[in-house]
């Protein structure tokens, strides 16, 4: 409890604030601000300017889906309190697109709709992103993606044999599945020492082209492919799938998609009698794999972009600001690519408005978006900036395990080609 | 005003009224003690306050506000390892062997020591000059010669997209053991390489893309166990790998051979 003298000296402390605080908002009152009709909402004591997020909030994909949108929030908060942008108050406008396309581009129509909105957090699908990336772009609306990992949404359908930019306004910060598919099976056929491979996607934009990138590399590897089948996402029951894998000769399974079908599916193998390794890329690293694996998922594997976020010193802030934060869902696994994202595009309206003479232009839209292609800073994740595609320059990957009931990290790659 | 001390000295308050038993016999150690007291009072005194004043300087210094510690910077954070490219083997390396030099690089942090370098491939061995361990400081950058030696035709990649460099790292805080992907140009000219010293035998080249059919043709009994019998790729005209410029464009890229297995949009 406080002595006496201070709480005297803490009243004190409170009516100099007031007062200065007072001045402040009466000499900000009696500046100027002209928007003309630019992004942005002039609140009478400077400018709104709404970061949109789009991400499952609700459905299977929840824990991922929350994450992001909690990161985005503390990016938020901390340029407000930091004043990072002189006269802009950042507001966030989370959206649910429960990993559907059809309601992602609902979405992305709704956020075009808003003229305060001038830069867009998210999807987590690569499908649901495929299906919003031209409503962006047509309204020059930037979007930044923490998680989306298909090549095609940067470098083009045609990214295998001719990599070839489609939109100027769609960034991510996620590394893509043309290394991350290769990087699982150099460390399963390499280092784990699996040899043949039953391979499983759900026929998502985002499974099938992941587990066909890591087939590739497998096979290259010497890896033997024994068996395919595609499953159903909307299902649980995967009996029919796991009596081939039992009757297989296969040594590991790997699993393109997500971990509401990837934990059941791991722990139907088990029970099965088959104790083989599930493997999976970073829509299967998720606490609530292991959840719903239960204790035969151990042993299991996962990839996910980056190096574990708690073992990089730029990340320490952003973990103890969560915490402090009181969010109480986990950040997962595209916690600090979130906060990269949203801070890539408050780096951008910041030097927008910078190079505007302290205002938002009439296109401030179109600015944000022709910024963010320059936009460098050292965040959370580490260094932040794009190249030629809108892929992120910093492209790392780890393998977890799942021991003792958490994913612990065994081995990380960086891509430095 | 209520004073509670007395107004004039008590009874036994004044110096002469003190017991006079009590006052130091001549001669005794007590009054040695006195007489040396007396005549070094004032350096005494001087003394006591310079202790007084070190110990709370010592006691401030040691519960001053310190400055947060650094955060403990794991050692793959700062190095970087970048593929430069092809290089000539060492005359002393043996044959089916490959050179290309890397370049490591330390970012700003402690200090690290790379204490192993290795590739991933059981059929292939590495060394590298200079030989590990090394230290790297911040601004350190260094080329690296790495040779590999095909010790096994049978088992090594066909076509690999994205190998390994593995490089063990140590600071005061971890070790890493930390995989490098030098990228497609370092993949082309590693496949190019093993291709090129395997080539004159049929028997034991590496795995094509139809990589199941090969195991099954070419079992374990394809390797060279006598290195006598080995084809000979040191010569100058052999060597591997053959990279210039000009080869390059004769490769498969990573690019062409993953475009039949990737889907259309799912």
């Amino acid at each position: 409890m406080p002595g006496k003298g201070l709480i005297v000296r803490q009243r004190s402390l409170i009516a100099i604030t007031a007062a200065l605080a007072a001045g402040a908002l009466t000499l900000t009152a009696c500046g100027s601000r002209d928007e003309g009709g630019s992004g942005g909402s002039d609140n009478g004591g400077g400018t709104t300017v709404v970061i949109g997020v789009d991400a499952p909030l609700t459905g299977d994909l929840t824990a991922l889906g929350l994450g992001i949108k909690n990161s985005v929030d503390l990016a938020v908060k901390t340029a407000n309190k930091d004043k990072y942008v002189d006269g802009v108050t950042f507001e966030i406008q989370a959206l649910d697109d429960q990993g559907q396309p059809s309601s992602g581009q609902q979405n992305a129509t709704k956020l075009v709709a808003d003229e305060k909105v001038l830069g867009v957090v998210g999807p987590l699908n690569s499908s649901v992103a495929e299906s919003m990336q031209k409503v962006f772009d047509d309204a020059k609306l930037v979007e930044v993606s923490p998680a989306n990992t298909n090549p095609a949404l940067t470098q083009g359908p045609n990214w295998q044999t001719k990599k070839e930019r489609v939109y100027d306004s769609y960034f991510r910060t996620a590394t893509t599945d043309a290394i991350q598919g290769p990087f699982a099976a150099q460390y399963v056929y390499n280092d784990a020492k699996k040899k043949k491979v039953f391979v499983v996607d759900d026929k998502k934009t985002y499974g099938a082209g992941l587990a066909s990138t890591f087939t590739a590399e497998f096979k290259e590897l010497g890896g033997e492919v024994v068996g395919t089948e595609h499953v159903n996402p909307d299902t649980k029951d995967f009996s029919a799938v796991v009596t081939k894998i039992k009757n297989s000769d296969a040594d590991v399974v790997y699993y393109g998609g997500e971990y509401p079908v990837a934990g059941p599916l791991s722990k139907q193998i088990k029970k099965a009698g088959k104790d083989i390794p599930l493997v999976g890329g970073d829509g299967i690293y998720s606490a609530d794999f292991i959840k719903l694996a239960g204790t035969e998922g151990t042993g299991d594997l996962a990839t996910s972009v980056g190096a574990p976020v708690e073992d990089l010193p730029s990340a320490k802030e952003f973990v103890a600001n969560y915490e402090a934060e009181g969010y109480k869902e986990a950040y997962e696994a595209y916690g600090g690519y979130s906060y990269d994202s949203a801070w890539a595009i408050i780096e951008a309206v910041k030097k927008v408005v910078e190079d505007n003479d302290g205002k938002l232009p009439d296109d401030a839209r179109a600015k944000v978006t022709e910024a963010m292609q320059n936009v460098s800073f050292d965040g959370v994740t580490g260094k932040v900036s794009f190249d030629e595609f809108g892929d992120a320059t910093n492209k790392q990957l780890t393998v977890y395990s799942v021991e003792g009931g958490q994913w612990k990290p065994v081995k990380s790659g960086t891509y430095t080609g | 005003m209520s004073g509670i001390s007395p107004v004039e000295p008590g009874e036994g308050t004044r110096a002469g009224d003190a017991d006079p038993d009590s006052r130091p016999v001549p001669g005794t150690p007590r009054q040695r003690l006195t007489e040396w007291y007396t005549r070094h009072r004032r350096p005494m005194l001087a003394g006591a306050s310079a202790a007084v004043l070190l110990a709370g300087g010592g006691s401030f210094y040691a519960t001053r506000d310190k400055e947060p510690e650094p955060p403990a910077v794991h050692p793959s954070q700062t190095v970087r390892v970048t593929y430069l490219g092809a290089e000539s083997p060492p005359p002393s390396a043996p044959t089916r062997s490959f050179s290309f030099a890397v370049r490591v690089t330390a970012l700003p942090g402690p200090p690290v020591t790379v204490t192993r370098i290795s590739q991933p491939y059981a059929a292939v061995s590495l060394t590298s000059a200079p030989r590990p361990p090394f230290s790297a400081k911040a601004g350190f950058a260094r080329k690296i010669v790495i040779t590999m030696h095909v010790m096994d035709c049978s088992h090594v990649p066909g076509n690999a997209g994205l190998p390994f460099l593995d490089v063990t790292l140590r600071n005061t805080n971890a070790i890493d053991n930390h995989s490098f992907i030098l990228g497609e140009r370092y993949a082309q000219d590693v496949s190019q390489a093993l291709r090129a010293g395997c080539a004159d035998d049929p028997e034991s080249s590496p795995k094509p893309l139809n990589t199941t059919e090969i195991i099954r043709a070419h079992p374990a009994s394809s390797h060279y166990p006598d290195r006598a019998n080995q084809p000979e790729f040191r010569s100058s005209t052999h060597r591997v790998p053959l990279c210039n410029t000009s080869c390059h464009n004769k490769r498969v890229t990573a690019s062409d051979r993953l475009s039949s297995a990737f889907p259309a949009h799912a």
